[in-house]
């Protein structure tokens, strides 16, 4: 059994590169990284997901309700997607991929 | 609805003049583990009477702090607020009354810590949440803290499903 | 620029840390708990105080300052490889100490009480004062004055800090596995704390060292 933290998996997406860890029993966290600083146009996609709780040109911590969470370091080019727990981890895999895309489209 | 202020230059941080401080499931499931290898058999009930203690307290803060909303129901669904918000999971009251019944909690931070820390358990984790409940319907009903008892029944961390909380009223 | 301390403490207390709508608390890839200070102090407090007298003192102490140990490791490290700490801290530093110092100054935001490095020198020792420290504040109100110091929690994290930055290396970013907990906390030249005085011995505040081991 994978414990808290442990790499499970390690790919990329264009220019993007993703880690998968193991979080727990019912998710896994995606890091995402790319080239910093993101685009105006990705700050945009990801402001478009759901309601930010935090955003400040430093950070961008935004709520996708049912989905996950998405916190957003855009300096460094950094997005860290925390699923909810009531997703499964296809969904959750899913759910990453697509923001990786937009990254990458960006 | 019922929520912590901060001292930003003291650094505290209180609900129901009760002192809240964030900790992780790292240290939350840690400690739990040390103090039931150093006391054994009565750490559980250690840790459920100081749960339902504390509970106690800040929940009598904050319904005496608000203005409406005391009847029990509007009071369970003040702590599971409380509950919730400060990240112990969430909590199904609906088959919960002044009289006893039974809390589902869907998500527990106890259980599904556990689970990651340490793995699958061999016996329910949940004792803060059980004590939290236990001190909920206390203050809730008004009642004499040793009428009440909280067990949990079914726990994530033992077989993956929800966990379930009893709670009786003597 | 040097570590803002109070700029660091308002961005952390403005992230918003709450429950969602499934009542969890992500936050620095961490589930967190906005918890009751007095459940801590009660469980641990009478750990400590049933084994009084039966020899076993410090081994119990040893335990209640492990669990510290393993929160500095994984919540304070966790927390510095954390995107919130690259948007929020990293732009701040400028040394290999600003790590610790940025730290401390996230501690700030956690209802601790209030954390300042007295002193800290690079690779050898740490110093910390802290106010109004939970733990003793809890011993001091339930408790007659304790003839010895009662932070035991304070007392792991102060090492904890020196472990990451010094004994293993948190600037490049490390997996935070057991083994390298290990690697950390088991090492020959690892840092261990003495909290030197308490609030609830009397004292007027709790004071940190943290030293290598002989």
């Amino acid at each position: 059994m994978a414990g808290h933290g442990q790499l499970v998996d390690e790919f990329e997406v264009g220019p993007v590169q993703v880690r998968v860890s193991h979080s727990c029993a019912r998710r896994d966290v995606y890091e995402l990284s790319t080239s910093p600083p993101l685009s105006e146009a990705a700050m945009e996609w990801l402001r478009g997901r759901g309601v930010a709780k935090v955003d400040s040109p430093a950070l961008l911590i935004v709520e996708v309700a049912g989905v996950h969470q998405l916190t957003v370091a855009p300096a460094l080019g950094r997005v860290v997607a925390m699923p909810k727990l009531a997703t499964e981890r296809p969904e959750q895999r899913e759910a990453a991929m697509a923001v990786a895309r937009a990254l990458t489209a960006s | 609805m019922s929520d912590p202020t901060f001292d930003p230059q003291r650094n505290i941080m209180t609900l129901g003049n009760q002192r809240l401080v964030f900790h992780c499931h790292h240290y939350n499931t840690v400690l739990q583990r040390s103090i039931e290898e150093m006391l054994g058999e009565g750490a559980v009930a250690l840790q459920i009477d100081a749960a339902a203690e504390s509970t106690r307290r800040l929940l009598e803060g904050v319904f005496e702090a608000a203005k409406q909303g005391q009847s029990f129901e509007e009071r369970v669904a003040r702590a599971a607020y409380v509950f919730s918000s400060n990240g112990f999971g969430r909590a199904d009251c609906s088959e919960l009354g002044p009289n006893g019944g039974t809390i589902t909690l869907p998500t527990s931070h106890y259980a599904i810590g556990w689970r990651a820390k340490f793995g699958p358990a061999k016996a329910p984790v949940c004792h803060f949440a059980a004590g939290f409940w236990r001190g909920a319907v206390v203050a809730a009903a008004s009642l004499t803290p040793e009428r009440v008892q909280c067990e949990e029944i079914q726990c994530h961390a033992v077989d993956d499903g929800p966990c379930v909380l009893k709670v009786e009223v003597r | 620029m040097a570590i803002d301390r109070d700029a660091v403490v308002s961005a952390v207390s403005g992230l918003g840390i709450a429950g969602d709508e499934e009542g969890m608390i992500s936050a620095f890839g961490l589930y967190l708990t906005r918890h009751m200070s007095d459940y801590y102090n009660r469980i641990s407090f009478a750990a400590a105080r049933r084994m009084e007298g039966s020899g076993l003192e410090d081994d119990v102490r040893a335990l209640l300052v492990e669990a510290g140990h393993v929160c500095a490791f994984n919540t304070f490290g966790g927390i510095m490889k954390s995107a919130e700490w690259d948007a929020v801290v990293r732009p701040m530093i400028e040394t290999r100490e600003d790590w610790i110092i940025g730290m401390v100054a996230v501690i700030n935001a956690f209802g601790w009480g209030r954390w300042e490095v007295q002193e800290l020198v690079a690779g050898e020792s740490l110093k910390v004062r802290v106010e109004d420290s939970y733990e003793a504040c809890g011993w001091l109100r339930d408790y007659p004055t304790s003839d010895s110091p009662r932070c035991y929690l304070a007392c792991g994290g102060v090492a904890g800090l020196m472990n990451l930055l010094y004994v293993g290396d948190i600037t490049t970013g490390p997996d935070l596995t057991e083994e390298y907990y290990l690697q950390l906390f088991r090492a020959g030249k690892r840092f261990e704390a003495e909290e030197l005085s308490c609030l609830a011995t009397g004292a007027p505040h709790c004071e940190f060292v943290a030293k290598r081991v002989e």
